[in-house]
């Protein structure tokens, strides 16, 4: 009988020939490897192979209206960050932390009816009253937009039922008999529990949190949130809890930390993307490591792409190397994080309000240095730290480090608020990355390498 | 002659350099740059010179100045 042709032909493994002498499950390292290989040279990446073992992530697509007066619909491509403990650093404050339990966009934002020629017909930073922002693949991002206008889009997703009482401030409760007094509360109706992100007014000033627990025994109504705040919660504050809003810093350092956690450590890459014009910067120029043109802002007179439509780009630029993942952390455009720091023209330190606030956070070093440790002096108690919500860099180099990607930080002491932005865009080479911040932003700027992101 | 793909300026204490490189990686207290998968120059981190301008946008250290596919 003659010999069926192989669908693939399995070329000799490098890690070693197979012994077909033993029991099958010892060649499975061998098999895997070449199995491997004939998925790279099929999609032209030899480094997918890296790829393969990444584990899935849950995907959604919600179809929404915005608070627009003429609502518009809104397609929102989301993947699930499931609860997962922090693994592989080298500073131990940063292992064993609680991280996970979101919704976070799959892409960069864009405008409701973006396409892949189009930004969507609307002014960038004045897109109209109640306009939310939506998410799709191979699309223009939303870019030249202020961080207020950002949070505002994000936060107009789903009209008022984003928003607890539609967005009316609502007296906390208190819950008389629980643990924590500055962190705990009763919301007026389980109906107010739409979202993880909540702002208490306490004293005069807002506090922005993360709700860590909704519901206990024989309590529906009861919320944790976690950093406390600076006094018991009493019904003189009031809160209001949002669904859709801004990528955070803890939501962001969850993302990096799951990219160290379930790659990284593991030999595997951190997610690459659009940081040299086009691909990245560790990537030979060929058109199969590139993402595609994002037309409203294509090549110059001297490079042949810059911006990229968005998830464009090879497998490597999703955060666990497959379909299922999040795109485009590392590069292409800037994305505006809900994190604002003020500068007394000597220091940085996080802005009142923010996770954290008052605590400095100037980093060592020279600005554009790369970073060698992150921020790291809240001992995890019970898997929570302020680590994950300052994400800030406290060790800075010119090489930087491997286990933050050598990434960059860019920072400015003059006094000014400044908000946050991450990932980098599509001109930073090496120093782009998950890891890579840029302080140097106030809220009002407005520029074509910027854009932002959602999570729920 | 095989047309170029890339070039990438650096800054060094010693000057300025275009290299026919497309990639570069840090390896061992350098910056490796490679064209494809060939070595086309090695420097020491410390010997690169960087700045930034008010934008942001970067004036020295390592920059692609001219991309093609």
């Amino acid at each position: 009988m003659a010999m069926a042709t192989p669908k693939f032909n399995l070329e000799k493994p490098a890690a070693g020939d197979l012994d077909w002498d033993v029991p099958l499950n010892r060649n499975f390292d061998q098999i895997d490897s070449a199995l491997i290989n004939v998925m790279g040279s099929q999609i032209g990446d030899p480094t997918y192979d890296l790829n393969l073992r990444s584990p899935a992530l849950l995907n959604r697509v919600l179809r929404i209206k915005d608070g627009a007066s003429t609502p518009n619909d809104l397609e929102i491509h989301q993947v699930w960050i499931p609860f997962f403990r922090s693994a592989g650093f080298s500073q131990p404050n940063l292992n064993g932390l609680l991280l996970g339990g979101f919704w976070v966009d799959k892409y960069q934002a864009c405008q409701p009816l973006a396409t892949a020629t189009s930004r969507g017909g609307l002014t960038p930073n004045s897109p109209g009253a109640g306009v939310g922002a939506a998410c799709k693949p191979h699309v223009v991002p939303w870019t030249d937009v202020s961080w207020n206008t950002a949070r505002a889009a994000l936060e107009n997703r789903g009209g008022a039922a984003n928003k607890s009482a539609s967005g009316t401030p609502t007296p906390c409760t208190m819950y008389a008999t629980g643990d924590h007094p500055k962190a705990e509360f009763l919301v007026d109706s389980v109906d107010h529990l739409v979202g993880r992100h909540v702002e208490i007014v306490q004293g005069g000033t807002t506090y922005f949190r993360r709700i860590i627990k909704a519901g206990k025994f024989g309590e529906a109504k009861y919320v944790r949130v976690f950093p406390e705040l600076p006094a018991t919660i009493t019904t003189d504050d009031t809160y209001t809890i949002i669904g859709h809003h801004m990528i955070t810093p803890y939501e962001w350092f969850s993302l990096a930390a799951w990219a160290m956690t379930f790659r990284y450590r593991h030999g595997l890459q951190y997610p690459k993307g659009n940081n040299d014009y086009g691909k990245d910067i560790g990537d030979p120029r060929a058109i199969e490591y590139e993402g595609l043109t994002d037309p409203v802002l294509a090549g110059d007179e001297t490079h042949e792409k810059r911006r990229c439509l968005t998830g464009s780009g090879p497998l490597s630029w999703s955060l666990n190397g497959r379909a299922d993942g999040v795109w485009d952390l590392n590069g292409n455009v800037w994305e505006w994080n809900f994190q604002q720091i003020v500068s007394d023209g000597v220091n940085l330190s996080i802005a009142p309000g923010y996770p954290g606030a008052g605590t400095i956070v100037t980093p060592p070093g020279t600005s554009g240095q790369r970073i060698t440790a992150m921020y790291d002096a809240d001992a995890p108690v019970d898997g929570l730290s302020l680590n994950p919500d300052i994400c800030l860099p406290t060790g800075m180099s010119s090489g930087g480090s491997a286990e933050f990607g050598n990434d960059g930080c860019w920072w400015n002491l003059d006094a000014a608020t400044y908000a946050a932005d991450r990932g980098g865009r599509w001109s930073y080479g090496l120093s782009g990355g998950v890891w890579a911040v840029i302080l140097t932003d106030v809220p009002t700027n407005t520029v074509n390498y910027r854009g932002f992101r959602g999570a729920f | 002659m095989e047309e170029v793909k890339q070039q990438i300026q650096i800054d060094t204490v010693a000057g300025r350099e275009v290299l026919d490189a497309d990639r570069y990686l840090i390896q061992d207290g350098n910056y490796v740059f490679l064209n494809g998968n060939t070595v086309v120059r090695t420097v020491p981190i410390e010997d690169i010179v960087e700045e930034y301008d008010e934008a942001g946008e970067q004036t020295k250290g390592i920059i692609t100045i001219f991309s093609r596919t």
